[in-house]
């Protein structure tokens, strides 16, 4: 089940919602929160939850089996066997074609469904078993508790990668404090303004520029495709991650922050601590930091983790080539650090957002040879020129929608709701300013939630229905 | 302060709740289209997630007060497809599927019977009485007709369904690359005209030229192929730049003309209809021509295939005085189409001077046919589409018998062809109108294209497309297969 839906809104959501503050105790909370995970994930995929059931299960002995005996090769027998999981059901396909392709060989390629999260719930429950095995958290003695931390349905699709360490004393004793239950709300319905009305509609524009026939497109075109998917991107995946983060807020957990304004950074080692910070962090913890990290061989160790973290995006070589650019630019970055620091920060930023713009060029196009020829044509190599009416009606059509994404995308928007919170506190301080920005806050969900719910069943109108003639 | 808080909580919580609670109660209107039939429940569809699909498709199709929410939606698309500044502009990717099929009265009317044409679909090899056309026909428009200049007796009005088994074998070829199927074209809306824009493929264009070559190598050297491909509204009304370079469809018919065979007699409507680029030769609010447009095409045709045209005036005409037609129905979703709903089109037509009989039949055949009217007088109020008054909109094989001494003309078309017909009726014997979007693919009848000219002693073959088409391998593949060439 995906967040962004109707169905989820008002069925799942209120219905899991209710049961879950019905029941007492905390026990049968995490019972009626496990069983709405496994409802949730088995929703969009039936067989495939018995794979999640298994990952947990295998993380959850082999973390037993570490508080008796800390032993290296149970370590490497663990993670092998949770990336064999990630490597049949995600890379098999991929790795069986470039096999026949480089050795002439003539396997049949696999024809695998990707299971939903997997990438997601494997990194979680395998950074559950490495620190269990490094002594930082203790092992988990209930399955059950520990399926709630894998399956948990607010991250368990689009991450974040919360790790078992931050959530564990939460699974055991949490309360809910209906300010931060309200706080959630607010995160929600922010996630899903930002996923449904901005990324969800971008993104048409970025498919209609970038995903259709090149014929006739121009550089003016293929910019501001890139531009629109830069913006999908990241109001899709942010989104999902307030979306994340504000549900968890209403279950009582508190999960790490995954996207810290990245589109502000000025420079692509700071785009990286802001963006997705729950992966490379995880990189950084589990792969990076043990091959050893800046002590030695420091550029190896970056490429491996950029590799790395390209493949995790997909099975496909574009997100290998991404993972590569970035590893390039970083090392750049690394050599030249005094040099580049001495540039104006506002040339840095400009810079820094160009370099990101065309790693989503790269990251949008899993067919090298689209991807190729977007970036002929970008730069005006394709002889079809900068740029035409249609491409002028389309930014025309477009314009409020990519102004309220630029905007969106800088501080401008937390800025003010902390203005229109500090101006609310100042006019009354008898606490009347709180009460005066919590109904503020409250009109502003119920609006966002409004439009939301129209744009989702606008979504669901299919012109295409009439047009038979 | 934990109280406030607690209670607005618990009003968006029991909001999400009242409405979950009403919807588990609503069926949906269907008013836009929407399909509302609850899916199938099977153990094979819950494992392959078709079920679940269906059941999420469902629920949005059937929210509570979704007329209204698709209304507001109108209302918000202001602002993702805003105009930006005083001109009603929109553009829209121009994938409009009009390659897959077209449609007729006579499937409205089977559809108005309570059943849908999906439910219907089988596969052609296995259909004998259950094809889905034609269908169950109503009383006023297909038995009936008004026919004061006698285009159809209304003789044997079939409730049978023609037999289609037993056609002649064609070969069964692979359906088209979904990626050479591409093609690039928009939908804009300029002011109160909607269009479609074209873009050129010069090498789909090529196809479509070596697809009407292989047509008439098929056909014999005794039959005359004559290949018309008309400009549609976007080459003389869309700003500049969107009818030239890769846009200019002058340049698309020039190309396509040049890669056909010396022995194909092509068209040039364009000159015709740039001529009169001051009438009302296309709609605003309909990616067709008008009748008038179709008839400076005419002219064009006659003066290629050595027939004397009618002079205008001596056709007896008529109107539709209200016609807002697919480019609205395409952009109803954004409030950009208000204009084309507040400036509709009229539809004025001219009527055969030859006394017609004309039938539509399922498929090859030409069995348990259904009388049509070559232009319809009288459409019912409920027909919206009025360009379907020409010869019951599309229809896989429609056979107009004129009382005219003349060759036998077989016309190969999508809906562009269908205004154009009835100005046949004044040079030919017969004319049979074919499909070729109806023929040998999924769930669609086959047909050898040969054999069928050879029995009907077809003389001419006229192939008529507008540009969307010609640069359409889906469309290009179709009208190939009709005798087994494919272009790729």
């Amino acid at each position: 089940m995906v967040f962004s839906s109707l169905l989820f809104l008002y069925i799942f959501l209120p219905f899991c919602l209710l049961l879950y503050f019905l029941v007492p105790g905390l026990e049968a909370k995490n019972f009626v929160l496990l069983c709405a995970s496994l409802v949730f994930y088995a929703w969009g995929e039936p067989v495939y939850v018995l794979l999640m059931l298994a990952v947990a299960a295998l993380n959850w002995g082999f973390s037993l089996a570490f508080e008796k005996k800390r032993s290296r090769a149970l370590l490497a027998l663990c993670v092998a066997l949770n990336l064999s999981g990630l490597i049949v059901f995600k890379y098999a396909g991929f790795l069986v074609e470039n096999c026949n392709a480089i050795f002439k060989t003539a396997f049949a390629v696999p024809q695998i469904s990707l299971p939903i999260g997997i990438s997601f719930y494997t990194f979680q429950a395998l950074s559950y078993s490495i620190d269990v095995y490094r002594k930082d958290v203790a092992a988990q003695r209930s399955y059950w508790k520990l399926l709630l931390y894998v399956s948990m349905f607010p991250q368990l699709i689009a991450g974040p990668i919360v790790r078992y360490v931050d959530v564990a004393a939460q699974i055991g004793a949490r309360e809910l404090d209906s300010e931060a239950i309200f706080r959630g709300v607010t995160r929600f319905c922010i996630g899903l303004g930002k996923k449904v009305l901005l990324a969800d509609h971008i993104g048409q524009v970025a498919d209609q520029l970038l995903g259709g026939s090149f014929t006739g497109a121009t550089s003016a075109g293929i910019l501001l495709g890139m531009l629109a998917y830069m913006f999908q991107i990241y109001f899709d995946f942010s989104g999902y991650s307030d979306m994340a983060i504000g549900l968890g807020k209403i279950l009582g957990f508190t999960f790490m922050e995954n996207f810290r304004l990245p589109y502000t950074a000025k420079s692509i080692t700071e785009f990286w601590r802001r963006w997705h910070i729950s992966l490379s962090s995880f990189f950084r913890d589990y792969v990076y930091i043990p091959l050893g990290g800046n002590r030695k061989h420091v550029y190896l160790n970056l490429l491996i983790v950029w590799v790395l973290t390209g493949l995790w995006h997909g099975a496909s070589w574009n997100f290998v080539l991404w993972g590569l650019y970035f590893f390039v630019l970083l090392c750049i970055e690394r050599l030249l650090k005094y040099r580049l620091s001495r540039i104006p920060k506002p040339v840095r930023h400009l810079v820094t957002l160009v370099l990101i713009l065309f790693s989503w060029n790269i990251f949008y196009h899993t067919d090298l040879s689209r991807l190729l020829e977007s970036f002929r044509i970008l730069f005006g190599l394709s002889g079809s020129g900068f740029t035409n009416e249609t491409t002028n009606l389309l930014l025309r059509n477009n314009l409020p929608l990519l102004l309220v994404c630029a905007v969106g995308c800088t501080a401008i928007p937390q800025f003010t709701g902390n203005v229109i919170g500090l101006l609310c506190a100042e006019k009354r301080d008898d606490g009347a300013g709180h009460k005066v920005y919590a109904a503020l806050t409250f009109v502003f969900d119920l609006a966002l939630l409004a439009l939301a719910t129209i744009s989702l069943a606008g979504s669901s109108y299919n012109a295409f229905l009439y047009f038979r003639f | 302060m934990k109280k406030i808080y607690r209670a607005m909580a618990g009003v968006i919580l029991a909001l999400l709740l009242a409405v979950g609670l009403a919807s588990l109660f609503t069926t949906g209107s269907g008013s836009d289209g929407a399909d509302t039939t609850k899916p199938q429940f099977s153990m094979q569809a819950l494992l392959d997630g078709s079920f679940i699909s269906g059941l999420e498709t469902y629920y949005t199709n059937t929210f509570p007060m979704r007329d209204a929410l698709l209304k507001a939606n109108r209302w918000l698309n202001g602002f993702y497809y805003s105009s930006a500044g005083d001109d009603n502009i929109l553009v829209l990717d121009g994938n409009t599927g009009a390659e897959q099929g077209g449609e007729s009265l006579a499937r409205q009317e089977y559809e108005k019977n309570g059943q849908t044409l999906e439910n219907k679909q089988e596969p052609a090899q296995e259909t004998s009485g259950d094809a889905e056309l034609p269908g169950p026909q109503t009383e006023a428009e297909m038995t009936q007709p008004e026919t004061p200049t006698g285009q159809t007796t209304g003789e044997e009005n079939t409730e049978q369904t023609p037999d289609t088994s037993g056609e002649a074998s064609v070969p069964e070829l692979d359906n088209p690359d979904i990626s050479e199927a591409q093609y690039a074209g928009n939908v804009v809306i300029v002011g109160d005209r909607a269009m479609e824009i074209p873009t050129a493929t010069n090498s789909v264009i090529e196809s479509y030229a070596k697809t009407v070559n292989a047509l008439a190598e098929a056909l014999g050297s005794d039959v005359r192929t004559i290949s018309l491909v008309t400009p549609n509204s976007g080459e003389f009304y869309s700003p500049e730049s969107m009818h030239q370079g890769l846009n200019s469809q002058k340049d698309m018919i020039d190309y396509c003309y040049s890669k056909m065979g010396k022995n194909i007699i092509t068209v040039d409507a364009y000159s015709k209809l740039r001529a009169h680029t001051d009438e009302y030769i296309f709609f605003r609010t309909d990616h067709h021509w008008t009748q008038l447009g179709a008839y400076y095409a005419y002219t064009a045709f006659c003066e290629a295939a050595g027939f004397e045209a009618v002079p205008l005036d001596q056709f007896e005409t008529g109107r539709y005085d209200r016609f807002v037609g697919s480019m609205y129905t395409f952009t109803a979703n954004y409030p950009q189409s208000q204009t084309l709903l507040d400036n509709p089109d009229y539809l004025e037509y001219y009527l055969p001077i030859a006394t017609t009989h004309a039938k539509y039949y399922a498929d090859g055949n030409l069995q348990n046919g259904v009388p049509v009217s070559v232009v319809y007088q009288h459409l019912d109020a409920s027909v919206s589409n009025k360009y379907q008054c020409f010869i019951g909109g599309d229809t896989p094989v429609c056979v107009i018998e004129t009382d005219v001494e003349g060759p036998v003309c077989l016309m190969l078309k999508e809906s562009y062809g269908n205004a154009f017909a009835p100005f046949l009726t004044s040079h030919y014997s017969k004319i049979i109108v074919v499909d070729p979007r109806e023929f040998n693919r999924d769930g669609k009848p086959s047909l050898d294209l040969t054999q069928f000219a050879k029995d009907q002693g077809v003389n001419d073959l006229l192939v008529i497309n507008y540009p969307y088409m010609i640069n359409n391998s889906y469309y290009i593949a179709w009208l190939g297969r009709l005798v087994g060439y494919s272009a790729s």
